[in-house]
């Protein structure tokens, strides 16, 4: 994966601008270090996956979370917000005729506020480039094969909206207990990248 | 299309409209990936709005607020008669990177 060769001197450079605006005054140490604790207590996958699980289950919520993503994702009490309160998140559903995949191509947007942060991979350059151009390819080496007649839908988020992929629940759902079902929905899932 | 209608006041476009991505390439930032630049899509959905990136980069919080529009693009549009004839990708795009066709 290219791209990661860059890390060393981005954190440089993150280190001077942090240490120029604490001397100014501009942010305090402490408030991000606890911004930073916050948001990885509240935040990952399972928010996702609980969504996923009451859809299945509950053909209204599943309606109101394609309808109005960041409004579902509160009724479950996940809230989104933090950096920008002008991020929207958006759910689109997977169907037999309809695959859904996220890409951000300019850069690494991802539903953050309601997932925690990205798999390393999700930003890489060879992700973000290869998966617009051969979605089909892509997902074959993430081990999701998908038959000829379905359409392969690439979201790119590149403005002020995020994207969850809502995957069809697996055969025989109704047997398994909640717990389970939350385990078969991982984040690689609501990528659109992987299927339960 | 004047600079007043793309204001973002009222929406030069809507869903269902047939629009071509305007090859833009100005001196600082823009947020319309290069590869649906000259490109034809159809608007699948409203977004909503948000601040131009374009004057947001330069100006902050004071740039014009801006509808932004999910524009589908069949594969083969974007990378010729190779691409899966099935695939589309959908990008969230500003009003001003759009024209009606």
């Amino acid at each position: 994966m290219s791209g990661h060769h860059r890390n060393g001197e981005l954190q440089a450079r993150v280190n001077v601008l942090l240490a120029l605006a604490e001397e100014r005054g501009i942010v305090d140490r402490e408030e991000i270090d606890r911004r930073i604790e916050t948001l990885g207590r509240s935040v990952s996958p399972v928010n996702g996956a609980r969504m996923v699980v009451r859809a299945w289950g509950d053909p209204a919520y599943r309606e109101r979370l394609l309808d109005d993503a960041g409004a579902a994702a509160g009724e479950l009490g996940f809230a989104g917000g933090g950096y920008s309160s002008e991020i929207r998140l958006h759910a689109v559903a997977n169907t037999p005729e309809v695959h859904n995949v996220v890409v951000c191509t300019l850069c690494s947007c991802y539903p953050l506020a309601w997932l925690g942060p990205p798999p390393a991979w999700y930003k890489s350059e060879a992700y973000r480039s290869r998966v617009v151009r051969d979605p089909r390819g892509v997902l074959a080496e993430f081990g999701t094969t998908l038959p000829d007649d379905v359409e392969v839908r690439v979201w790119d988020a590149s403005a002020e909206a995020r994207y969850l992929v809502v995957p069809m629940a697996p055969d025989g759902v109704d047997t398994l207990s909640e717990e389970d079902q939350l385990a078969r929905v991982t984040r690689d899932c609501l990528i659109g990248v992987a299927v339960p | 299309m004047t600079e007043t209608e793309r204001s973002g006041a009222r929406p030069v476009v809507g869903v269902g409209d047939h629009v071509r991505v305007r090859v833009l390439n100005p001196p600082g930032h823009n947020r319309a990936p290069s590869y649906v630049r000259g490109r034809n899509g159809v608007v699948v959905r409203a977004v909503g709005d948000g601040r131009f990136p374009d004057e947001a980069a330069a100006v902050g919080a004071d740039a014009r607020r801006e509808a932004i529009w999910t524009v589908a693009f069949a594969g083969t549009e974007l990378w010729g008669p190779d691409a899966g004839p099935r695939d589309t990708v959908h990008v969230d795009l500003f009003e001003t990177y759009l024209e009606r066709t």
